[in-house]
């Protein structure tokens, strides 16, 4: 099930990006449409990483729980690995950079008003 | 107000993503000190390695290289740590935020390209095991074009306040 969501977050972003890169094929650059896909992809790629990291947990948990094994151990290990997760932090540096085209977009805005 | 909100985001978020890239760059530099110190202490120790006797090329040529492995990412890191704080400060379009960014991308491609050369000569020679992929290359190529983008935004931020 893990799997299966995990190809469908990385078939939703891959048709993100290539909606994006059409948008910037047509030489639109600040639109909201572009900070919205901007977004959306950095939201797919913090849950793949989120996916990644905490999805094995649950089951990881019961296995330990039949085995009569603290489950605590292997939980607790999770949260550093969230923390390196390349997929979580490029989830938020694309999240950022949403938010910074925002900006950039506003700014043309204002500037087209201006003219 | 929406735009002041949404700069207090950029903000808080860079403030999470810089204190991990800090993280990153004190465990580069311990790497790139751990792989010096496991070279450099075996030939001054001990006599045999030091005259040459009981040279072990392979882990040599795998230390060498994860020593300058370690440096090339360590400057990728800091260049993205750079490009954090700059956004931490509220400074989104200006030069030295785009250049961070744009420099991060292109050194990223640089440690990706000796990555590759450094799996590729060392499994001809040693038959070390090839760990070497396109997601560096991937990486450096979008932080270049994010870069690009950021400049697009700098210069009508520059235009608009000549007008203004």
């Amino acid at each position: 099930m893990i799997a299966a969501l995990a190809a469908g977050v990385f078939l939703t972003a891959g048709i993100t990006c290539y909606q994006l890169l059409n948008l910037y094929g047509k030489g639109i650059i600040f639109s909201a449409r572009n900070v919205q896909l901007f977004g959306r992809i950095g939201y797919l790629a913090f849950g793949y990483g989120l996916l990644n990291v905490w999805g094995p947990v649950p089951l990881m948990t019961w296995y330990a729980w039949m085995q009569s094994h603290s489950p605590l151990n292997s939980v607790l290990w999770r949260i550093p690995e969230s923390f390196g997760s390349p997929w979580i932090i490029g989830g938020l540096f694309v999240v950022v950079i949403s938010r910074i085209m925002d900006e950039g977009r506003k700014i043309q805005e204002e500037q087209e008003l201006t003219v | 107000m929406k735009n002041f909100q949404n700069k207090v985001r950029i903000v808080k978020v860079s403030k999470i993503l810089r204190a991990i890239l800090g993280v990153g760059l004190f465990l580069w530099m311990l790497a790139a000190i751990c792989f010096f110190t496991a070279i450099v202490i075996p030939i001054a120790i001990l006599p045999a390695v030091r005259a040459g006797v009981h040279l072990d090329p392979p882990k040599t040529y795998w230390m060498c290289g994860a020593i300058l492995c370690a440096a090339l990412a360590f400057v990728v890191n800091l260049k993205l740590f750079t490009f954090f704080c700059r956004l931490k400060d509220g400074h989104l379009f200006d030069a030295q935020t785009v250049g961070s960014l744009d420099a991060a991308g292109k050194w990223w491609i640089t440690f990706w390209i000796f990555e590759g050369l450094f799996y590729q000569i060392g499994h001809v020679i040693f038959q070390i095991e090839n760990g070497w992929n396109f997601g560096g290359l991937f990486a450096g190529l979008a932080l270049i074009f994010v870069a690009w983008l950021l400049k697009e935004a700098q210069e009508l931020q520059e235009e608009q306040e000549l007008t203004v």
